[in-house]
């Protein structure tokens, strides 16, 4: 609360509305995270639990189609319905491992799948039976053929038989055969006849029975199938034909084959309906699973949603509370920043006062400082003239200097050219010297050469003296000019040896200048690059030279520019006095604005607080000094007294009841004294 | 008649020096040709007696003889020549038959012009000139004999002679087509001659002095040679000179190449193809040149034929004599050379080759005829003449009992045969028993064998008893040019006949086949063949495993044998320049040659290698 | 005597250097100068035949004097030349090319300048020397030419030729 007082207004309000603002976002921020989580639950609930719940329906549904599928086999005992149960098996199952991989993302529906599992292992035990079934219908299948096959044939066989004995007893007939015998066959023929008609009964009654699925009636039945057997006995002992004979044992052995088949159909069809009940109760299970798990899935639902409905509750409650919170916060802080704004307001407009008091004694101050300012820019004028004409001398000492040192160049320069032209003239030289050296070479060669043709010349002279003295006498003359030839050849070869002499000490002499000429191509290199040197220094100089001169005429400039500022620093002084005057007048007009002011802070009834601080003012200003005062006579002489008396009416009229116009407005007191 | 009108006195007071001697020379080397053709045609006429042309042909030389003789003021030579022309007219005419005594009488004739060609003192000779006179009045007599037989024709039709028979253009028609003669002149020539029958048209021309000697001379001879090459003589030193001045030239030309396209470089087209232009050029020149030195050995073998044919009628034998191959060519002065050696072995052959009594002959049941057969043929690069004859062969037996009587033989050696026939070619061997004009001059076969190698040729002798001998002159068709293969052997240039090289191989390790301390050989495909040991022969040391880069495999005779070398340089004609006196011992080569660079190489003599090799050093 | 055969010394030497000694040879055996040419080695030929030339045409065997004399070896340079003698070998006229190391001069030896040669103590077997010629300062050993050629070696050389000859044919 202490930093609050020294806090600006401005920062007061601001902190008090803040507050408030924080408090609402705090609670803006809890609700959002609230209605979020609530959000949460709801997608939760939409995005997880609908599709499990939505599986687990399919299963359901896949299920019972299965199931439907299945006991339609059990019916029908046909391929189609089979595969189709077996296909919606397979496919519950491919629902359940999905619908397990989609709780396996649920901690808490691990117990489901367990619940999942064991429906699984319903669905595998079902398939499997629904499997054994259709190996056992398939047996079946083949039994029933077989039986037929066995009925077909003893229905044939005995018809055959009957047939025969029929034919045999019209011969017989006509053959006047003994009456037993005809009897006999008569009796054969009736029991063929008989045997058929039962059989034909039997298999008929059969049918019956598995289109009822009556099995042991069957069963049962095969008893009448036992008579025949007894008949075949009889007529066996009457018939004395190994082939009838053989045709009678055939019908007995084919009777106990379909008997055997029978009673294996009828087992096998009792191991069915065994089977058959076996799924039914798997099956039964497996629905009440189904079952199970969309109840489960509904429950999960169930519990999420009333979470979601606790989580709004709490959230409504929290929201209210706070906005009381909130309201009252706001109410505190108004009141605090209200109270720390008018309490400082009222001891800075004392402060004010006081210090306009100041500042009018200050003005006066600032008016005598003024005059003096303004002489003493004079003085500096003119010394600055002064210093102008100087600079201007020195100006001109510069350009000359400038001069001379471009003069210096331009002098380097031509030595540099000088060493130069030295320098390539000398190259030309040695040039020249490996030209003579060269040339010496060359002229070593030819004299070689003449040396050669000196000794060829020897040989031929000599050969031409052989060729005289071939002749004899007649070649005496020739030997003569041989020998001259050979002499000559012999000069010319001592010549060419005196001329390589000459060649040499030629060669050496000029390789000597071209060893001096190269010293004194490196001295001259050396001067032209001393020459460089001094040619840069000087072009360095010369252009530090006019950077100088260009600096002078810059201070030139500067000083004239100084000039100009003095003057008008001796104007600006003498309006610095004048403005000083008027700032004394305005001083008073300012300690008026004050009193308004702490009138408009206080109210009219706090209109003493005010004029304690008038008072406070009015002994301060006793201690300004005179001097002063008598400067800001001067300008308040001139100004308008106006705005004064304005102030001092509207300070008495409307501080009529408590204090006097004089009392209140010391400065009235100050020019009514002088 | 008409040429006996001239006396022995008349003979010898003619003026023979009054020619130029220049006429005389080129009348001579004519005359001789000539006769050469005449003593040819003699022995084709006395095989067959009755071809007109033969005796035309001789009747045209004679002519020829006659008239050239004229104008070079042969005056005996003239007076032959005209008998003689004379008698062969009858013979053309069939007014007496060409019998042996005729052709004897001609060949006679030739001689005597043969003689005074080669001796012009003859013509001062007295008593060759009566000798000449004698046989040309026994002609007279032939003649006139025949006259008296049959005197429808006696005088010899001069139109005819001067006609030419063969449609030769008549002199007086050359002259006039020369523009020497005109019309008139002929005119009054022909009739001048019609007075003077003994004149011929070309004399009568010289002394009116309507053309000079020599116009005459020429027509003359366009007169006999109308129908024939035209040819120029040259002395044999002239050519010799150009055809070694050509090889120099060549050379020379090589050289100068070599240096040209070392200094522009090869693919300078325009020289290279410029240098082989004049390389062609200088070949065909060469040849040409080497053409020039070619002739056949017609003129050699009949020259032997008729000493041959003098031989045997001397000697009475029944021989036949046969040449073979007469056209064969050889170098000029080869074929020279080799004429002595060749009547030395055919005198020899007709001698002594054929058994002396007809009795013997039939002894060992040969034909009553004895053969000499000179066959002449050209091999690689030589000329073989064979001189055979079916004799009774040489007796090993007496050669050596000879030698060892001259002691000229070391008689603690054993000889083989064939050594002991060579015996026969030592000097101072003869066999014959007594000295004849025939065969035993006091020279023997030595000379003969001496004669043959100066040529640079070899003499071999292949005989067997009582079957014959044969001796077998190899010599060189020329000693100029042959192809060589350059090889390069220890730094210096060798060359290698380059009808000697069989193949030249890159040898790989395995091909070689080290003998013990003996020389290697080299497989190459299915042959073993021996390697030359040239190091030995060289005498020259080499590292024992010295493997040669290169080798060569040279045949000779159908023996191989390989020759290390290491390099092979080129192939090129090369021009054959024997090597001095001083190299004689060297014999493994056969000479030396000029390279293009100007460097001598010598020559492999590949006989003598191989014979080096085979221990003969 | 000797004075004779002295007196017949007489008369013109070209003269040519073998080291730093002098010698002479008649100028009517020389046949001519050349300088050095290509020389092809010939096998089997003693050390100092250096081979063969090819001189305008004609083969020539060349023979290195040095070698002869049983000098040093010199290797051939611009100034070594080759006299061509022309000398008798076996009555036939030859010619032999004989490596010097220069030619000098054709002088005139007169009768008296002619001492003979020194029994002893001479560089080479006096039997090649024919006398020693005083000319001004220098003496200049006179060669007999046919003799060099026909000392054993060149005898040895031929005879082998005969052998041969008869050994092959």
């Amino acid at each position: 609360m202490f930093n609050f007082n020294n806090m600006k207004l401005s920062l007061k309000i601001a902190s008090g509305i803040g507050l408030v603002a924080t408090l609402f976002i705090i609670l803006g921020v809890y609700t959002i995270i609230n209605l979020s989580k609530i959000n949460n639950d709801v997608t939760d609930l939409s995005a997880k639990y609908v599709p499990l719940v939505e599986s687990m329906a399919s299963i359901e549904k896949v299920y019972l189609k299965a199931n439907l599928y299945s006991k339609a086999y059990v019916t029908r005992a046909d391929e189609k319905s089979y595969k189709n149960a077996e296909k919606y098996i397979n496919k519950t199952n491919e629902e359940i491992h999905k619908l397990e991989k989609q709780v396996d993302k649920f901690q808490n529906m691990k117990s489901m799948i367990e619940r999942l599992e064991e429906f699984d292992e319903f669905l595998q035990e079902g398939k499997s039976l629904l499997k054994k079934m259709k190996e056992k219908n398939i047996e079946l299948d083949k039994l029933m053929a077989e039986a037929n096959e066995y009925g077909k044939a003893l229905s044939y066989d005995l018809t055959v038989y009957s047939t025969i004995q029929s034919q045999k007893i019209k011969k017989d007939i006509k053959s006047n055969k003994p009456l037993n015998i005809v009897s006999n066959r008569i009796i054969k023929m009736l029991f063929a006849d008989n045997s058929i008609d039962i059989i034909k009964t039997y298999r008929i009654n059969a049918l019956k029975a598995i289109i009822k699925n009556d099995n042991l009636y069957m069963k049962d039945n095969l008893v009448n199938l036992d008579k025949i057997y007894s008949e075949v006995d009889k007529i066996l002992t009457m018939t004395t034909k190994d082939v009838d004979r053989n045709k009678l044992n055939n019908i007995k052995k084919n009777l106990k084959n379909y008997q055997e088949t029978v009673l294996k159909i009828v087992k096998t069809r009792l191991k069915l309906d065994e089977l058959e009940q076996n799924r039914e109760k798997v099956s039964n299970n497996a629905l009440a699973f189904t079952e199970l798990l969309s109840i489960d899935g509904f429950n999960s639902i169930k519990t999420n949603s009333t979470n979601a409905g606790q989580v709004q509750k709490t959230v409504k409650d929290f929201i209210f509370a706070g906005l009381v919170t909130c309201v009252l916060l706001a109410i505190f802080g108004c009141w605090v920043i209200i109270s720390s704004i008018t309490k400082p307001i009222s001891k800075i407009v004392e402060k004010l006062n006081n210090t306009s008091n100041a500042v009018t004694e200050v003005s006066g101050q600032i008016s005598s400082s003024s005059q003096q300012l303004a002489s003493g820019s004079a003085e500096q004028a003119s010394s600055i003239e002064e210093t102008s004409s100087t600079l201007e001398e020195s100006s001109s000492m510069v350009k000359q200097n400038t001069e001379n040192t471009n003069q210096a160049a331009g002098l380097a320069k031509q030595t540099k050219y000088a060493a130069d032209k030295g320098y390539s003239e000398m190259t030309e030289m040695m040039d020249s010297m490996q030209e003579i050296k060269k040339s010496s070479d060359e002229i070593g060669k030819i004299i070689k050469v003449i040396d050669e043709i000196a000794f060829q010349t020897n040989i031929l002279s000599l050969n031409a003296a052989v060729e005289a003295a071939r002749a004899g006498e007649a070649g005496k003359g020739f030997a003569v000019v041989a020998e001259e030839v050979r002499s000559l050849a012999q000069r010319s070869a001592q010549a060419a040896k005196d001329t390589a002499g000459i060649i040499e000490n030629n060669i050496n002499l000029s390789e000597q200048g071209v060893y001096v000429a190269q010293r004194v191509n490196s001295s001259l290199s050396e001067i032209n690059d001393q020459a460089q040197k001094v040619s840069e220094l000087l072009d360095e100089v010369s252009t530090a030279s006019q950077e100088q001169a260009q600096g002078i005429s810059q201070i030139n400039n500067a000083i004239s520019q100084m000039e100009q500022i003095v003057q008008n620093n001796a104007t600006t002084a003498e309006q610095g006095a004048n403005a000083a005057d008027s700032m004394s007048v305005q001083a008073v007009n300012m300690k008026n604005i004050i009193n308004e002011l702490i009138v408009m802070i206080n109210g009219a009834n706090k209109s003493t607080i005010a004029d304690q601080y008038s008072n406070v003012s009015v002994q301060e200003k006793k201690s300004v000094p005179n001097r002063i005062k008598k400067t800001a006579q001067i300008t308040i002489d001139k100004t308008p007294n106006k705005p004064v008396s304005k102030v001092k009416k509207n300070l008495r009229s409307n501080n009529t009841k408590v204090v006097s116009p004089e009392d209140v407005i010391p400065l009235e007191d100050d020019t009514e004294g002088f | 008649m008409s040429s006996l009108d001239f006396t022995v006195e008349e003979l010898l007071a003619n003026d023979y020096d009054s020619v130029d001697e220049e006429f005389l020379e080129d009348f001579f080397v004519e005359a001789k040709e000539h006769i050469e053709n005449i003593e040819m045609k003699l022995l084709e006429l006395e095989k067959n007696s009755s071809d007109p042309e033969i005796i035309n042909s001789i009747f045209r030389s004679y002519h020829t003889i006659k008239g050239l003789a004229g104008f070079v003021s042969q005056l005996l030579i003239q007076k032959i020549a005209h008998t003689t022309e004379t008698l062969m007219d009858l013979c053309r005419n069939n007014e007496i038959n060409a019998t042996k005594k005729i052709i004897d009488i001609i060949l006679l004739s030739t001689d005597l012009i043969n003689k005074i060609c080669q001796e012009q003192s003859l013509n001062k000779n007295e008593n060759f000139i009566k000798t000449t006179c004698n046989h040309l009045k026994y002609i007279q007599n032939v003649i006139e004999n025949k006259e008296t037989k049959d005197s429808t024709s006696t005088e010899i039709p001069l139109e005819d002679e001067s006609s030419g028979h063969l449609q030769s253009p008549k002199i007086g028609e050359i002259l006039e087509h020369r523009d020497i003669l005109d019309k008139e002149d002929i005119q009054g020539i022909l009739k001048k001659q019609n007075e003077n029958t003994e004149m011929l048209f070309g004399e009568i021309a010289v002394k009116e002095q309507k053309a000079s000697p020599k116009d005459v001379v020429e027509a003359v001879r366009t007169q006999t040679k109308v129908n024939t090459n035209e040819y120029m003589r040259v002395p044999l030193s002239k050519i010799e000179h150009l055809t070694n001045m050509i090889g120099e030239l060549m050379i020379t030309h090589s050289v100068i190449e070599q240096s040209t396209l070392n200094s522009y470089g090869a693919n300078n087209n325009s020289i290279s193809s410029n240098f082989l232009k004049v390389s062609r050029i200088t070949k065909d020149i060469q040849n040409l040149a080497m053409n020039l030195k070619m002739v056949s050995l017609k003129s050699t073998f009949q020259k032997i034929s008729r000493i041959a044919r003098d031989t045997i009628s001397e000697l009475d034998k029944n021989i036949m004599f046969i040449i073979q191959g007469e056209n064969t060519e050889i170098d000029r002065s080869v074929a020279e050379k080799i004429l002595e050696p060749l009547v030395h072995l055919v005198k020899n052959a007709i001698s002594h080759g054929i058994e002396s009594s007809a009795e013997e002959r039939v002894a060992n049941s040969k034909a009553l005829q004895g053969l000499v057969t000179v066959s002449a043929y050209s091999k690689r690069g030589f000329v073989y003449i064979e001189v055979a004859d079916d004799g009774k062969g040489l007796s090993t037996e007496r050669i050596y009992q000879k030698a060892l009587e001259k002691n000229l033989i070391d008689s603690n050696r054993n000889y083989s045969d064939k050594e002991i026939q060579e015996f026969i070619l030592l000097p101072g061997f003869s066999t014959a028993e007594k000295v004849d004009s025939i065969s035993g001059r006091g020279v023997g076969m030595d000379v003969v064998k001496t004669e043959v190698q100066k040529i640079g040729g070899k003499l071999d002798i292949n005989s067997q008893i009582n079957k014959g001998t044969t001796f077998i002159l190899k010599l060189p068709i020329n000693n100029a040019v042959m192809n060589g293969t350059i090889v390069n052997l220890a730094k210096s240039n060798y060359i290698i006949p380059t009808i000697n090289v069989k193949q030249i191989i890159q040898p790989k390790n395995k091909q070689w086949i080290y003998m013990q301390n003996k020389q290697s050989m080299i497989k190459v495909r299915e042959d073993v063949i021996p390697v030359i040991n040239i190091w030995r022969i060289f005498n020259q040391k080499k590292s024992k495993d010295y493997k040669p880069a290169l080798i060569i495999i040279l045949e000779m005779e159908h023996a191989l044998k390989a020759l290390p070398i290491d390099s092979i340089t080129g192939r090129q004609e090369i021009v054959l320049k024997p090597l001095g006196e001083e190299f004689k011992n060297l014999n493994f080569f056969s000479g030396s040659s000029i390279l293009a660079d100007g460097a001598v190489s010598l020559i492999f003599d590949i006989e003598n290698l191989f014979k080096l090799d085979e221990g003969a050093l | 005597m000797e004075e004779l055969q002295v007196k017949s010394q007489e008369g013109k030497y070209l003269t040519f250097y073998l080291g730093n000694e002098d010698y002479g040879i008649p100028i009517l055996k020389v046949k001519e100068i050349i300088g050095m040419m290509n020389i092809t080695y010939v096998p089997r030929t003693p050390e100092f035949i250096k081979g063969v030339i090819n001189l305008r045409g004609k083969i020539i065997p060349i023979m290195d004097l040095r070698l002869k004399f049983g000098m040093k070896e010199k290797e051939y340079n611009e100034r070594t030349c080759i006299v061509v003698a022309e000398v008798i070998i076996n009555g036939s006229q030859r010619h032999l090319g004989i490596v010097v190391d220069t030619v000098s001069e054709v002088i005139n030896i007169i009768g008296k300048d002619i001492e003979p040669p020194p029994q002893f103590g001479a560089k080479i077997d006096e039997n090649f020397l024919t006398g020693m010629g005083k000319v001004k300062d220098r003496v200049v050993m006179l060669l007999d030419i046919e003799q060099i050629i026909n000392s054993e070696e060149f005898v040895a050389l031929f005879n082998n030729m005969r052998e041969e000859e008869t050994a092959t044919v």
